[in-house]
């Protein structure tokens, strides 16, 4: 028996561009689009009074009592964050369904190293990326003739740039942190992937992987239509603010405690400017896995309490982008000296981030 | 004699490559068609494939789809293009 003849295929190219069998239209889906907008504005305009009127009104809270403000903290904060989260993800989704990782090594394959460590950090924030799938991905640029430290760009800006940090950052702290996060985010992408390039560790790559030989033209290019498109946003929604939404509601819990009982100040001397706090916060935050949705909150009550924003910074980053969990699966095909120095440059990115904005704020 | 269809799914092992496998049983099962069913877990074997992201889903040596979850009529509508049967 021999399953893989293809003899009785009419199609080889097989690209199918099914209609779901209950598709609406795409008026239809355009308009109820707009409509959910249209309601998302009006009441995300409205959370404010609703929270006070939750909090004061309903629960008998007194405005400027402890438990009350933490509760008025909680009502506001969680409402505003996940519905920012559903419109971003949302867009972020039907954005990503232009950028397909097959794309995207197809844009990095032949670019030099400069321009190329640039646009991969650029490209890490709207390809769709789950680093369960960083394996593949890595021998699939390396293998088709993406130079390592391009490919380290990518992988470094994937996962530390990504819609549910900002979201967060700028439903808590305001659009200058997210845009400071963003900002910094893309550099040390860049520039750490550029000197993971300048060092020549090619050969630190697993042999087996530098052995094999994969045709990257395999997959056919899927073209969707503007359905299908909307299709992905709302599947995007349903995956990470499905997921997320528990870590959102918990840490805005935790945060709001903090708010309302830990006292002001507490956080300078731990999480200040003194000179070992940054070095420090990285050290802590690697091995500490959580994602965005679960940290930015804490984070944004401990700045409240008197952290510095260059230590917190640090720290953020250190926890989202340098996971234990990523660096054991790129272990299979990165020798432990390459480990060391991604884990290194990275490391030392973050840091000076950190020490950068201590000084300058 | 029918032949098998050769369906192979890549996956390491999280959530939706488990869901891939459970939606591909699922149709297979729900119009009876005779296929024989292989998960890959092995990064080197997924990387073979020309697969950037996971979990994808190979019928019959095609690529048919990577990085999502397929929809149970897009598996259908793969399986009886490659038996050769007018949908």
């Amino acid at each position: 028996m021999q399953p893989d003849n293809p003899a009785n295929m009419p199609n080889p190219v097989a690209n199918p561009q099914p209609a779901p069998p209950l598709a609406a239209s795409i008026k239809f889906k355009v308009l109820t689009g707009l409509a959910g907008l249209g309601l998302w504005f009006a009441l995300y305009w409205q959370l404010q009074s609703l929270a006070g009127y939750l909090a004061f009104s309903l629960l008998g809270l007194t405005p400027g009592s402890r438990l009350g403000e933490a509760m008025l903290f909680f009502f506001y904060d969680t409402p505003k964050v996940l519905m920012l989260l559903t419109l971003i993800v949302y867009g972020v989704g039907v954005l990503r369904s232009f950028f397909t990782p097959e794309r995207t090594r197809k844009i990095l394959a032949g670019k030099r190293e400069s321009v190329g460590n640039v646009l991969a950090a650029l490209l890490g924030i709207v390809t769709p990326f789950c680093s369960c799938s960083a394996v593949p991905l890595f021998i699939g640029f390396v293998t088709a003739g993406v130079p390592l430290g391009v490919t380290f760009s990518f992988l470094i800006s994937a996962p530390m740039v990504n819609e549910v940090a900002l979201v967060l950052l700028y439903g808590l702290l305001g659009w200058k942190v997210a845009a400071l996060y963003l900002g910094t985010g893309l550099v040390i992408a860049i520039l750490a992937g550029w000197t993971i390039g300048r060092l020549g560790m090619e050969e630190h790559i697993e042999d087996w992987v530098r052995e094999m030989h994969i045709n990257a033209s395999d997959i056919p290019d899927q073209r969707l239509t503007w359905a299908e498109r909307f299709d992905h946003g709302k599947t995007a929604v349903r995956d990470i603010v499905g997921k997320v939404w528990i870590y959102v509601v918990l840490g805005i819990a935790v945060g709001a405690g903090i708010h309302g009982y830990v006292p002001e100040g507490i956080m300078a001397s731990i999480m200040g400017k003194q000179w070992w706090a940054v070095p420090a916060a990285v050290l802590v935050g690697i091995p500490m896995y959580s994602n965005a949705a679960g940290i930015v909150p804490v984070v944004q009550a401990l700045l409240g309490k008197g952290a510095a924003l260059g230590t917190v910074l640090a720290f953020m980053m250190a926890v989202i982008a340098l996971s234990l969990p990523e660096t054991i699966i790129l272990r299979k095909v990165l020798k432990p000296r390459l480990i060391a120095v991604f884990l290194g440059v990275v490391g030392v990115g973050i840091m000076l981030v950190g020490y950068l904005f201590n000084i300058i704020i | 004699m029918e032949m098998d269809i050769d369906i192979k799914i890549l996956g390491p092992g999280c959530k939706k490559c488990i869901q891939v496998a459970e939606i591909v049983r699922q149709v297979i099962e729900e119009h009876g068609l005779p296929a024989q069913i292989e998960e890959i877990s092995s990064v080197d074997k997924i990387a073979e494939f020309g697969v950037l992201s996971t979990p994808a889903v190979v019928i019959g040596g095609d690529v048919k789809c990577t990085g999502r979850v397929p929809e149970p009529y897009e598996i259908l509508q793969w399986l009886k293009k490659y038996q050769g049967t007018p949908e």
